[in-house]
């Protein structure tokens, strides 16, 4: 919630939508293909959906431009995007691929130091070609690939709609793609990538970039704790994704004795039922095996009586992993902690439910923690309680309130972490499959393109907090920043200049609302962003400006217009009905949970 | 989990430039210093994402984007499998 505001109407008409002096970033597409190849392909084709060219190359090249248009709808930059093509006889199936053809880092402008950053957004957020004479995106594409050239949706069955591959291929060279080495965790050259920065492992709590080589290893297959930190992203969710109401997983939560707590990680094994539901929680016992190590349960248990009803501590090492579950589960517990034996952080404990050499069933939930956290929670035990509660997540696809990366169990090197899950609905363009009847207003992937410093116009839906506002407009270092301050001194709260869609840095009263007759009738009209998803009005009225009280739709005003300024703002107008010789009234700015 | 380098004994020149442009790994890459502190490096057209049409579940086909040469030469319905898929954990 943030600060309400109001604004006593005194003002006029606004006038403009977008901000001025926006450059639409232009695709240059460079023919790579020898003669009579791919682009130059002159084998007689009939026009198709839309797709005007009369020969092979005509068409792909339609194709390309048409997705270079769509993407250059919404990128902005002042330097043209210079996409080489390349077709080539790539084998049965294949269809098309992209990547960036460089990557800088510490370039003028960069939003984060020490961050690889994808040539053709580097050059956008630096304003000048930083690679002069090189290009910045490669496309190699199948001159036999089952292809269907139509500029429309209508793809026939057995085809793919070139458009489609190219948009979602053409995402991974502007920056959908994580650099991080997929088997070690090792960091792209020694330093982090864009993308990565914003990835969250939600077992760890924290983005990729503060992990180790090997707890992002982990991380990468550690569905479906693993989730996109973008704010622009997240504030989008509820626009563009269905809601489904679900588990994304459990907080799991110690208490000690003296009521302090400590939230845990939690890291699920592979074998095993998963915490129920509605949960679990109950004290915490150390396991007693009587060997030199009393905690490893790698043999029956001396205090099964004690582990009865409540949750296992047990020590990783020693035996399998599952053997030690097995052990607690025949003494009674009703859930298994594993401590880790080795820094840092947790691993996915595995098994294949076989103890002693006779197949076994595993029906109690094993989940593991740090060897930091075991050691806390031995040194604290007795009187620990644990306390799984489940993470509720709103939207398909998501984890608590952020989209989820594609992490399958078993590392999917083909697809894993540089995609969105398969989970989201509807579906995404950027998921690892390429769907039929994708939104080609390029849905999510415009804020996640947004999020990693692409500046991104016409984004078709609300996407926009405070914070990230504030973050867009002032940036880190600037002051005045709190919703009540005024640091362009036009008299208009920072917070006002976010409800109204206007530019809090420069003095623009002249973008206020206004107050006017129209043929003997009071007409309020105002603007509003479209943008934002944490705001609400009310109309107040008042007529001895002493106190206001709410003016009631249908009795005191009606909605008469409500006319859109391009993607980012909307004009409302007002009409009241029936005002007394003298009244007030001002917009009441509120925050919404 | 462990990502294996593409065998490519055997391999049809296409699918030989294929492995090379789905190759992740960093070795060879050569790192620009500018005068300015930029720093760049070439990616050698590494790294490419790579979509096929490929059969999936209940023989539909279905197209899906590849990171990863191995993998995607294993779905393709020609394709032949370079290396084993990784075993599961068993730690202990």
């Amino acid at each position: 919630m943030i600060a309400s505001a109001s604004r006593l109407l005194v003002a006029i008409l606004l006038t403009a939508a977008h901000p001025a002096g926006l450059r639409a970033a232009e695709f240059v597409f460079v023919n790579l293909d020898g003669p009579g190849e791919g682009l130059n392909d002159a084998t007689p084709a009939a026009p198709v959906g839309g797709n005007p060219g009369t020969t092979l190359g005509a068409q792909r090249l339609a194709v390309l431009q048409k997705a270079g248009e769509i993407w250059g709808s919404y990128l902005v930059s002042a330097v043209p995007i210079q996409v080489q093509v390349d077709f080539g006889v790539l084998g049965t199936g294949v269809l098309a691929g992209a990547a960036a053809v460089s990557e800088q880092l510490n370039f003028q402008n960069a939003p984060q130091s020490n961050t690889w950053y994808p040539v053709a957004l580097a050059n956008s957020l630096a304003g000048v070609d930083l690679e002069p004479g090189v290009n910045d995106i490669s496309i190699t594409a199948n001159s036999s690939g089952a292809f269907y050239y139509g500029l429309d949706s209508a793809t026939p069955p057995g085809t793919a709609n070139f458009v489609d591959v190219l948009l979602h291929e053409m995402g991974h060279g502007l920056g959908f793609v994580s650099f991080v080495n997929a088997s070690t965790g090792n960091l792209f050259l020694g330093q982090k990538d864009v993308f990565s920065t914003f990835i969250r492992d939600e077992i760890h709590r924290v983005t990729w970039p503060d992990l180790t080589s090997a707890q992002r290893a982990a991380s990468a297959v550690n569905d479906p704790n693993l989730a996109w930190d973008g704010p622009f992203t997240t504030a989008g969710l509820p626009q563009k994704l269905a809601t489904q109401p679900g588990i994304s997983g459990f907080r799991l939560t110690a208490t000690f004795l003296g009521d302090f707590t400590q939230i845990l990680t939690n890291q699920p094994a592979e074998f095993g039922p998963s915490v129920p539901n509605n949960g679990l929680s109950g004290e915490l016992v150390i396991t007693d095996t009587g060997f030199a190590d009393p905690t490893n349960a790698c043999g029956p248990l001396l205090n099964a009586a004690q582990v009865a009803g409540k949750i296992a501590f047990v020590r990783r090492g020693t035996c399998f992993f599952d053997d030690k579950v097995f052990r607690a589960q025949q003494a009674g517990a009703i859930a298994v902690l594993i401590a880790n034996n080795t820094t840092p952080g947790v691993i996915k404990a595995g098994g294949d439910s076989i103890v002693d050499n006779a197949p076994v069933t595993i029906s109690i939930p094993t989940v593991m923690v740090s060897q930091e956290e075991g050691d806390a929670l031995l040194a604290a035990s007795p009187g620990v309680q644990l306390s799984f509660s489940p993470i509720p997540s709103q939207f398909a696809g998501t984890y608590e309130s952020r989209l989820r990366l594609y992490a399958p169990i078993f590392f999917s090197s083909g697809s894993s972490v540089s995609h969105w899950t398969t989970d989201a609905s509807p579906n995404l363009l950027m998921e690892p499959f390429i769907n039929p009847n994708l939104d080609r207003k390029l849905d999510l992937t415009l804020t996640q393109m947004k999020d990693i410093g692409w500046q991104v116009i016409e984004i078709p839906f609300p996407h926009l907090t405070y914070e990230s506002w504030r973050s867009l407009e002032f940036g880190d270092e600037e002051f005045l920043t709190e919703p009540g301050d005024d640091p362009d001194r036009d008299g208009v709260t920072n917070l006002e200049e976010y409800f109204f869609g206007n530019d809090p840095n420069t003095s623009d009263v002249a973008r206020l609302p206004t107050f006017h007759l129209a043929g003997g009738q009071a007409e309020l009209v105002f603007t509003r962003s479209k943008l934002t998803t944490d705001l609400a009005y009310a109309l107040e009225k008042s007529t001895s400006l002493d106190s206001f009280q709410p003016a009631v739709l249908g009795l005191d005003y009606q909605i008469l217009s409500t006319v859109s300024l391009g993607t980012d703002a909307e004009t409302v107008t007002l009409r009241l009905l029936d005002p007394p010789a003298a009244l007030f009234l001002r917009l009441r700015i509120t925050g919404t949970p | 989990m462990k990502r294996e380098p593409p065998d490519l004994q055997g391999l049809s020149d296409e699918m030989k430039l294929l492995a090379a442009r789905m190759d992740r790994e960093t070795e060879g890459l050569k790192v620009v210093e500018h005068a300015d502190g930029r720093r760049s490096v070439s990616l050698e057209g590494r790294f490419h994402h790579m979509s096929a049409m490929v059969p999936g579940a209940g023989g539909k086909r279905e197209i899906r984007c590849f990171t990863d040469f191995n993998e995607m030469a294993a779905a393709l319905p020609d394709g032949r499998s370079v290396s084993a898929p990784p075993p599961p954990s068993h730690d202990r």
